[in-house]
């Protein structure tokens, strides 16, 4: 799905700068304005193993490093380990002269047949959980390593909130400084050459020790020495592991291919996406990792009307245009210039009521969710960079578009399957050329500035009414606020 | 039922051979051999020699274009659309889906080419020999131990087959 509409011919313009497919954009209902995931925040909402869909809290997590405990990947060539059983006789427990049969179960790699017997690792009793872990030779020198770094951030962390605290202080210090009394002056002193605050005044905190680490010293021999035989005899390449395979398991690095032992399989991470500016969310994944759905998604692609190319020549050019949100919407398509000229009209009245809004005292530093988003001063913010930003952009060829509304149905899932004879819009016959549910097609005559034959460009502004958030659920018909959003459109040779 | 008619081919007693198969020139074929509809097994030049206990499937093509005899074990699987030019192939060895090995490549045994691999260099691979990955990035390594044997499936596809498909006779 994503495939079919990741097309990179048709792109929309971020709040950002950036130029985007619809369907990698998201849109920001309380701001009204397309969001890429370049400019939103990212957060982690939950770890999970992409193979046994287990969810793993972030600190046990932390504790197994990322990985999974049940499954592992293939060593050589890193696809999933499969559990295989095998029925071997062993001696009974009750009369050793006689065998019984004993389910064993090992490991195999269904894309390169590695098993877990090529490792020499035997097989193991039950199905999952009892494989060995590697040690690693050097962890107490990472744990001490660790230690080190550990108590370097808090000492970091401790000098930060001195600091802060001693700023807090320094007007106090300014008036009682004068005197020596109290040796404060001496403070003063080392304040200003900036020394760290050494703790005469009798400060209740220690400073926090720092976990001493002897440094590694270089030794003339080393534990990895060459095989001797690897100058005498030939080398069979499928004895050795590849660098791939080496640094897949970093921390032994095995030449030799019998060495190889099963990976445990990295966590993956689901993450959710937030606004930037209102913080508020714009897509959260059920916290279930066997879902696939949504509790909160504003993807573009459901809420921006979606331009495709529906025919591609100079005389006859066609656009078709679909609504897929669930309101009907009007759809207006400007050239960059009409843009312009509105935008600036549009600037010029938002500011006047800024100065209104002044009066009545009510600064941004205390306006908070809806308010932020609909104050006048942040629209006319919002409009002028996407202003800046569309002039920006270089077009080498221009659409001759209908000057007149265009009304988008809402998205009607039904109506695929509906007979019902097309309501009777009042469309002009010139611009709308066929209109079914919520598509319409539009014609788009291109005028080309210059008739050398390279990569032709053009733009234009969509101009729809869309619904803010936080309105639907109230009893007035909700009053869609008109949003602009640049579209570029990437036409080829023609 | 041009196959019918054309072919000489020598299919042993308990050979499984569906007549949809299109079998050209000299072929032999050993028992509990068992060859799918639609598979096309070629002697263009010389003769092809299969052993027994071999599962050959549908749209696998092998093919000799040379004047020697193309000889192919026992125990050995050619998965759906495969393409064999080899001219010896061991025993217990699986060509699977879409693989292709060469006229110059000789498999001995217990090898394994993997799905959608070509397989083209000269030489007669080493006993467990094992060929995966796709394209331009197949790798190979060696594996100890030797793929299993397919009896079960033999036996199910010799009384499966004969129910939806008519079945040549055996020819010595």
């Amino acid at each position: 799905m994503t495939h079919l509409f990741k097309s990179e011919k048709v792109q929309y313009l971020c709040t950002c700068g950036s130029l985007k497919p619809l369907c990698r954009t998201f849109f920001c209902r309380h701001c009204l304005a397309l969001k890429c995931g370049d400019c939103v925040f990212h957060e982690v909402d939950i770890l999970y193993c992409s193979n046994c869909l287990e969810n793993v809290p972030p600190g046990e997590a932390r504790v197994k490093k990322n990985q999974c405990s049940e499954c592992f990947e293939c060593p050589v060539c890193d696809q999933l380990l499969l559990t295989r059983a095998t029925n071997i006789q062993v001696p009974s427990t009750e009369d050793p002269s006689k065998l019984v049969p004993k389910k064993m179960f090992y490991l195999v790699c269904g894309f390169c047949r590695w098993t877990t017997r090529e490792a020499g690792l035997p097989d193991q009793p039950s199905a999952t959980g009892s494989w060995p872990d590697s040690d690693n030779a050097n962890s107490t020198r990472v744990a001490a390593l660790l230690e080190h770094y550990r108590s370097l951030a808090q000492l970091d962390k401790f000098e930060k909130e001195q600091k802060r605290q001693l700023k807090r202080r320094s007007n106090y210090l300014s008036f009682t400084a004068v005197s020596d009394k109290y040796s404060l002056s001496a403070l003063a002193a080392r304040k200003r050459s900036g020394l760290p605050f050494s703790g005469s005044l009798g400060m209740k905190k220690e400073t926090p020790q720092i976990y001493k680490v002897e440094s590694a010293v270089a030794s003339e021999e080393t534990d990895d020495a060459l095989d001797p035989d690897i100058f005498t005899k030939v080398l069979t390449l499928s004895s050795v592991t590849t660098i791939d395979q080496r640094i897949r398991q970093s921390e032994r690095q095995p030449v030799k291919s019998e060495d190889l032992i099963p990976i445990h399989k990295f966590l993956s991470v689901r993450r959710s996406q937030r606004c930037r500016f209102c913080e508020h969310n714009l897509s959260k994944p059920e916290y279930n990792p066997s879902s696939i759905k949504f509790k909160i998604h504003l993807g573009a692609f459901y809420h921006v009307p979606d331009v495709i190319i529906f025919r591609l020549s100079r005389e006859d050019m066609q656009l078709r245009l679909c609504n897929r949100s669930q309101y009907p919407t009007h759809v207006r398509l400007l050239s960059l210039d009409q843009f312009s000229s509105i935008a600036h009209l549009k600037i010029e009245e938002l500011e006047r009521s800024v100065g209104e809004a002044e009066k009545e005292k009510k600064s941004a530093s205390s306006m908070v969710g809806h308010e932020l988003c609909e104050s006048p001063a942040t629209q006319a913010a919002n409009l002028r960079t996407c202003l800046t930003n569309a002039l920006k952009e270089k077009v080498n060829a221009f659409f001759q578009l209908p000057s007149e509304q265009i009304l988008l149905p809402a998205r009607d899932d039904l109506a695929e399957y509906e007979l019902t004879a097309p309501q009777n819009l009042k469309d002009d016959p010139k611009a709308v050329l066929w209109r079914k549910g919520n598509k319409v097609v539009v014609s788009t005559p291109l005028t080309v500035l210059d008739d050398e034959m390279e990569e032709k460009r053009a733009g234009f502004v969509f101009e729809f009414g869309a619904v803010r958030a936080g309105f639907e659920t109230k009893e007035v018909q909700p009053q869609p606020t008109n949003v602009y959003i640049p579209v570029f459109i990437s036409l080829g040779k023609i | 039922m041009d196959s019918l008619t054309l072919s000489t081919a020598k299919i042993a007693n308990g050979a499984i051979v569906c007549c949809e198969c299109e079998l050209q020139g000299d072929i032999t074929i050993g028992s509990r051999t068992v060859i799918h509809p639609r598979a096309k097994i070629i002697a263009l030049l010389g003769p092809i020699v299969i052993g027994e206990n071999n599962i050959i499937e549908e749209q696998v093509q092998i093919i000799n274009n040379g004047e020697d005899t193309m000889v192919i074990g026992n125990n050995n699987v050619f998965e759906v659309d495969c393409r064999v030019e080899s001219k010896k192939i061991g025993d217990n060895n699986i060509v699977e889906s879409k693989a292709f090995v060469g006229r110059q490549t000789s498999l001995s045994n217990g090898c394994v080419i993997g799905a959608k691999c070509e397989v083209l260099v000269h030489e007669t691979l080493q006993e467990g020999s094992l060929f995966y990955g796709s394209g331009p990035d197949v790798k190979r390594r060696v594996q100890s131990d030797k793929p299993s044997a397919q009896g079960a499936q033999i036996e199910f596809l010799s009384k499966v087959l004969p129910n939806y498909h008519r079945i040549r006779k055996p020819m010595v």
